[in-house]
């Protein structure tokens, strides 16, 4: 099973890599979302992306970027999630 | 002049940037704004026609069908459209406008447009709305529909204008409709009589059915300028701005109205996330199924708030649904 660091270091790469983010743009678990996304599709291919990346699903109800405020929202979610399929 | 601010609204998202630079004057610049969006509750469907594509088959529909008239009977405002000979001559008339205190509207390139999502991707129209100059003289404006506020025109060296533009006249003995209550009656009368419940059924299900919604957008470039997408997106923000119209116009007895009317804006805003989940997943059933489903649910609720209100009875053909 992967650590939170591991799971929270991927889900930085994979927002780097959507958001096209500068590598010295420094990005931490309590960058604000809507800092770096701006919209709602944005915000669904990165799910999509973190779904395929660790083989869960977000509901319907939640691909909406208010409900996550900040990275570390995300990156809990993840780990219920991931925790919840007990991998 | 340079009081001017974006509407209050914008984060609901508008329909598009032609009538967001239109939302925008009649915000800054003539009366009754909140009263514009009980026009926009409605839905428009074509089925199956030789070679139309879906994009063009559907629409937002509404009592701003006729978007002109209600604009001038319930805000005062006109919108007339002119022509330049030059682009030169354009600005010379922007300029002119906007001393004299009219604002205009300019179709621009939002490849052009640094804070636009095409900024030198894809070329796409793009309506922007000027109300005055900066200290340096050049013309300034908003940018409802990208959430923007204090735009300028980009650079006239790499500028790719129209010569037509929109200018607007203000007058308020031309209002004629100033209670929100008969807005509201008409809106709900327009959702029942064009049965635009039915025709969200028909659309869901003609998406259902065929299954190529994927095929058809999958090499159209950039999922949020696609014409789909923004059509579906101006349909979402409608429903937004409607519940707007409804908390903000001070119609008495509404509260119901207003709650139920929030879960069809979920339904809606959720069935768009998930269109788009779709896309993503490469044409993926279960998610077409799940936003054409959120699209039903919503059309249930629309018309259950609509025919409450009215207090008529329902459709069959939705009724056994």
């Amino acid at each position: 099973m992967e650590n939170e660091f591991q799971i929270k270091s991927k889900i930085m790469e994979i927002i780097r890599l959507n958001q096209n983010l500068a590598e010295d743009q420094e990005i931490s678990d309590l960058t604000p979302l809507v800092d770096i996304i701006s919209n709602s599709v944005e915000f669904i291919q990165i799910i999509v992306d973190i779904e395929d990346e660790f083989a869960i699903e977000f509901k319907n109800d939640e691909l909406n970027f208010q409900f996550f405020p900040y990275i570390q929202d995300l990156v809990s979610k993840t780990i219920s999630k991931i925790d919840h399929t007990g991998k | 002049m340079l009081g001017w601010n974006l509407p209050p609204n914008f984060e609901n998202g508008f329909t598009d940037c032609y009538n967001a630079s239109i939302y925008t004057t009649v915000f800054n610049y003539a009366k009754q704004y909140p009263y514009l969006f009980g026009c926009h509750f409605g839905f428009h469907y074509d089925p199956i026609d030789g070679q139309r594509k879906l994009e063009n088959r559907f629409q937002a529909g509404g009592l701003a069908d006729d978007r002109d008239d209600m604009l001038c009977r319930i805000t005062g405002l006109r919108t007339m459209e002119q022509e330049a000979q030059s682009i030169e001559e354009l600005l010379d008339r922007a300029h002119s406008q906007v001393r004299e205190g009219h604002p205009v509207t300019i179709k621009v390139d939002a490849y052009d447009c640094p804070w636009n999502i095409a900024y030198q991707k894809t070329h796409f129209e793009h309506y922007l709305c000027f109300l005055g100059k900066d200290e340096e003289g050049d013309l300034w404006g908003h940018d409802a529909f990208c959430g923007v506020n204090r735009v300028k025109l980009p650079d006239l060296d790499h500028l790719h204008i129209s010569k037509q533009y929109l200018t607007y006249r203000y007058n308020p003995d031309d209002i004629t409709i100033r209670n929100p209550l008969l807005i509201l009656r008409e809106a709900m009368h327009y959702y029942i009589q064009k049965k635009c419940a039915n025709a969200i059924f028909d659309f869901a299900q003609e998406l259902l059915d065929n299954r190529t919604l994927y095929e058809e957008l999958k090499d159209s470039g950039v999922l949020c300028i696609n014409a789909f997408f923004i059509k579906l997106k101006g349909i979402v923000s409608n429903r937004l701005n409607f519940r707007y119209f409804l908390m903000e116009s001070s119609l008495p007895d509404t509260s119901h109205l207003v709650s139920s009317f929030q879960a069809a804006c979920i339904c809606w805003y959720e069935a768009y996330r998930v269109f788009n989940k779709y896309m993503f997943r490469k044409g993926n059933v279960m998610c077409l199924s799940a936003a054409c489903n959120k699209m039903k649910e919503a059309a249930l609720i629309e018309e259950r708030c609509a025919a409450d209100y009215l207090q008529v009875k329902r459709s069959p053909k939705i009724k056994g649904r």
